[in-house]
């Protein structure tokens, strides 16, 4: 009975989910965007875009670039060209619960073994202009498991995943509860030595936990409150672990504890209604030369807030180079793809969006998300009036 | 968007925070404190300088260069440039040691680990908040040096630290583990993950002794049994739940061979002289922590020379202590009775801060018997000989860290009050001299001027913060 009743539903949310999907357009054909602007690796904007997508990848972007003869060209004139956003922490666009609920170490779970790729999540992702999540088990966990980098939109299940990202840790208070070992924080971290010391004695251990322990990979540890930075850096200085703090939120409060990570920090989620004490910590950092990413803890919170959260930070004095660091390069670093996504450099993905004013302007609408090289949304610009300034007025034309 | 309980926690802070958002008004604290500035040298002119319990140096100077103190005496030759901080009717003490404190606790439901019942492997540094407030408000009254103790939830808890109250962020850990705390008494068996009844066959962490006061003996017998038992290279015979984990087994031994100081907290009468029988049959000298019944114990604690960290003292007992009838026979002679009984004795204020912190548990000392010297003892020297760090704390001579207190009269009287703070050479307090016209030069004038005076300069001392990182916003 249930098991039939779960067919029907798996068979109907698959129909529904196909049926939502946004159009792929594109495909492997060359292709031209032109615009007025683009956002340049070091967040930067450069006038005058011009950029060559080819196999899915950037084969070309400048503001001089040569298009070549036959190549379909877009004409968004009014448009500003920026990398997809990457989210480094989300729970999104996973099947069911992201914690193993029965032990606190969990080294060998794999977020990668969550991903739906139907979850109607991505769609809101990518209308947000979320181009690449990281895919992480939940804060309930000393080691809650590896994570996994995937695409928000895309073809299969394999192709979205880009590939595994660090290592998940916590030593939140939710990682610790009476009902099971380690109950505290101090019990966390002499498991955490424990474990470290035998995943160095054992050289042939090649997983996650122990590459992170012998230093050949970071790890992403949920440091919500204060306390737990200081913990985190005393962990970084005797076992010289790479460690990224997730939710830094005390970070600029605690500066000589982060640089001692060495590492940058994932800051957020920011709405309008935080205090001053968190939504300055970004413009602190940045002036004391600590890197930093953003996140939107989706589902938890809208995907849409980390161009948000992005915006308040800036409110405080943020400038704009480091905001959009904050939403591209730096967390793709943090997972360990920036050969692939992050930016708009020739040989990586195609992943970007167009937005219809300036790349980090609230009132800027993204009007076409573009992944691998396809179009996985465009927005329906018909105004109140009736009038249409779609993007396919001017839909395209050959060169 | 942050969880509630964050940002009602953070409420105090926030306070601070809007008041000192104007940017200049950062600015300002930022270049005046915190690492660098507040270095240099510093030369402090008072009526009364405590070098001491035994040493005052009527009308003398301190010269701090460095952080550290570089001269003591009646008049020190102070370098170009120092700053010179000069309050006739001032006293100068060392700072205050409380040697039993609970700061930096942050969490309150973890913290002690509860898979075990002797963790003495654990350390408490690993979860302490050393940015917490806190040490803020312990830095304000004039304490400047703390040793954080283990949660009472274990019968045998987790190595304490000692740390400084603020000052310079590198400086702050003093000693990383020093000690492991034992508690005998109602807290191990109610506290945290409370044992209970098994239901199914099998014991687990959850349902494992104790959950009385012998099954807590049992288990404090049983873990340095085994230590023992490990120590003569046999295997004891029996090693289930409530058996000390392997990890903690050589620290267990560090502490027969007497390398670990142990200290046991024990309210009621019972418990302390249940702590003198079980440390009698393994031969392991303690520190008694908490003693709220010590005075009724007296002879057993002189025989055997057992120290002991008394305090707090309350006029009714709140809290932890409130529950469970162990500290309702409390009396405020205790510190006296003991002194006099050449009992070696330290005053503690544990989970008090602010103003409720080690200088108002002198005062009552003192009206309560203790003289003044008795009581500057009882707060300094005293808790560093028995933290073992009295040769870098607990009185001002030359070559040690400048870890001083400024007061603005008398120590410890009712209207003194901590007017400038030194850590590590950092000053992380300073309150505004009282105007001139508050007395004649000499000690113990105090003035009822200077009220408005007071308020303003506490707003700026928490606008420099303590903590190293603070100053920098």
């Amino acid at each position: 009975m249930s098991r039939q009743t779960g067919t029907i539903v798996a068979a109907l949310v698959a129909t529904w989910a196909a049926g939502f999907t946004p159009p792929v357009e594109g495909g492997d054909r060359p292709f031209a965007v032109r615009a007025k602007a683009y956002v340049d690796r070091d967040g930067s904007v450069v006038n005058g875009a011009t950029l060559i997508v080819k196999d899915g990848k950037v084969s070309a972007i400048g503001s001089d670039v040569r298009v070549p003869a036959g190549c379909f060209v877009l004409d968004r004139p009014d448009a500003t060209i920026c990398p997809g956003f990457v989210d480094p922490h989300v729970t999104l666009g996973a099947m069911g619960r992201t914690g193993e609920a029965a032990n606190s170490i969990e080294t060998e779970a794999d977020a990668a073994e969550l991903f739906n790729r139907y979850h109607h999540d991505f769609d809101r992702a990518v209308r947000a202009g979320v181009t690449t999540v990281l895919l992480t088990p939940r804060s309930s966990h000393l080691v809650g498991g590896r994570t996994v980098a995937v695409k928000t939109a895309g073809e299969t299940t394999l192709t979205r995943i880009v590939g595994p990202g660090p290592i998940k840790l916590s030593l939140a208070p939710a990682a610790f509860t009476t009902a099971r070992p380690p109950t505290s924080l101090q019990g966390g971290l002499a498991r955490l030595r424990g474990m470290i010391a035998a995943a160095r004695a054992d050289r042939n251990d090649e997983g996650a936990f122990a590459k992170w322990a012998r230093g050949e990979a970071v790890a992403i540890v949920d440091t919500i409150e204060a306390a737990e930075l200081g913990s985190l850096a005393r962990l970084v200085a005797d076992e010289r672990v790479k460690c990224v703090a997730l939710h830094g939120n005390y970070a600029a409060e605690r500066l000589s504890d982060i640089k001692l990570t060495g590492q940058p920090v994932i800051l957020g989620t920011y709405e309008f209604t935080d205090s001053l004490r968190f939504t300055r910590t970004p413009v602190i950092l940045q002036r004391e030369g600590v890197g930093f990413a953003l996140t939107s803890n989706a589902p938890r919170y809208g995907p849409e807030l980390l161009r948000i959260g992005a915006a308040i930070a800036m409110a405080q004095g943020l400038d704009a180079a480091a905001a959009h660091a904050a939403l591209t390069t730096t967390p793709a670093e943090i997972i360990g793809v920036q050969d692939r996504v992050g930016s708009l450099e020739v040989g990586k993905d195609a992943d970007f969006i167009l937005m219809d004013g300036q790349s980090l302007d609230l009132t800027s609408r993204i009007i076409e998300v573009f992944v691998d090289g396809r179009r996985v949304y465009r927005a329906d610009t018909r105004e109140a009036g009736g009038t249409s300034r779609s993007p396919d007025g001017a839909a395209g034309r050959v060169n | 968007m942050f969880r509630r309980v964050i940002i009602v926690a953070g409420v105090a802070l926030w306070a601070a925070f809007c008041a000192s958002s104007a940017a200049a008004d950062v600015d300002a604290a930022r270049t005046g404190s915190g690492q660098g500035a507040d270095r240099g040298s510093i030369v402090l002119k008072a009526g009364k300088i405590y070098a001491d319990p035994s040493r005052i140096i009527e009308g003398g100077e301190v010269l701090i260069e460095d952080g550290k103190i570089v001269a003591v005496g009646k008049e020190v030759t102070a370098p170009e440039g120092a700053r010179v901080i000069d309050r006739p009717n001032g006293t100068v003490t060392a700072g205050l040691i409380d040697a039993n404190s609970t700061a930096g606790f942050t969490r309150r439901t973890d913290r002690a680990e509860h898979e075990f019942e002797c963790i003495a492997h654990l350390r408490v540094i690993d979860m302490i908040d050393l940015g917490h407030r806190a040490f803020e408000r312990l830095a304000s009254a004039g304490v400047t040096t703390v040793y954080v103790s283990a949660d009472s939830a274990s019968v045998i808890g987790a190595q304490g630290a000692v740390v400084q109250t603020g000052g310079p962020s590198d400086q702050r850990v003093v000693r990383e583990a020093y000690g492991v705390k034992a508690t005998i008494g109602r807290e191990p068996i109610y506290k945290g993950s409370r044992s209970r009844t098994p239901r199914r066959r099998g014991t687990t962490y959850l349902t494992r002794r104790p959950t009385t006061r012998m099954g807590l003996v049992w288990v404090f017998r049983k873990s340095f049994h085994d230590a023992q038992t490990f120590a003569r290279g046999s295997k004891p015979g029996s090693r289930g739940a409530g058996s000390p984990v392997d990890e903690a087994i050589p620290y267990l031994q560090a502490i027969l061979r007497g390398d670990i100081p142990l200290r046991i907290q024990a309210r009621a009468q019972l418990d302390i002289l249940t702590a003198i029988r079980v440390t009698d049959e393994f031969g392991i000298p303690f520190v008694l922590e908490d003693a709220t019944d010590a005075n009724r114990c007296v002879d057993e604690l002189r025989e055997r020379k057992i120290p002991v960290i008394f305090g707090p003292l309350f006029d009714y007992p709140s809290g932890l202590r409130r529950g469970g009838g162990e500290a309702n026979r409390y009396r405020y002679s205790t510190p006296s009775v003991l002194l006099n009984a050449g009992v070696t004795m330290a005053l503690s204020a544990n989970d008090l801060t602010g103003e409720a912190a080690l200088p108002q548990q002198a005062m009552y000392a003192m009206r309560f018997g203790l003289t003044r010297r008795q009581a500057l003892a009882a707060v300094t020297t005293t808790p560093a000989a028995l933290l073992e760090i009295q040769d870098i704390a607990g009185s001002v001579a030359e070559g040690r860290p400048a870890n001083l207190v400024v007061w603005s009269g008398e120590p410890f009287d009712v209207t003194t009050r901590a007017d400038v703070v030194v850590i590590g050479g950092c000053i992380v307090k300073e309150c505004p001299a009282r105007s001139s016209a508050a007395g004649k030069k000499g000690t113990g004038g105090s003035g009822d001027q200077g009220i408005e005076g007071a308020s303003d300069g506490w707003w700026k001392a928490r606008l420099r913060g303590v903590s190293g990182d603070l100053d920098r916003l």
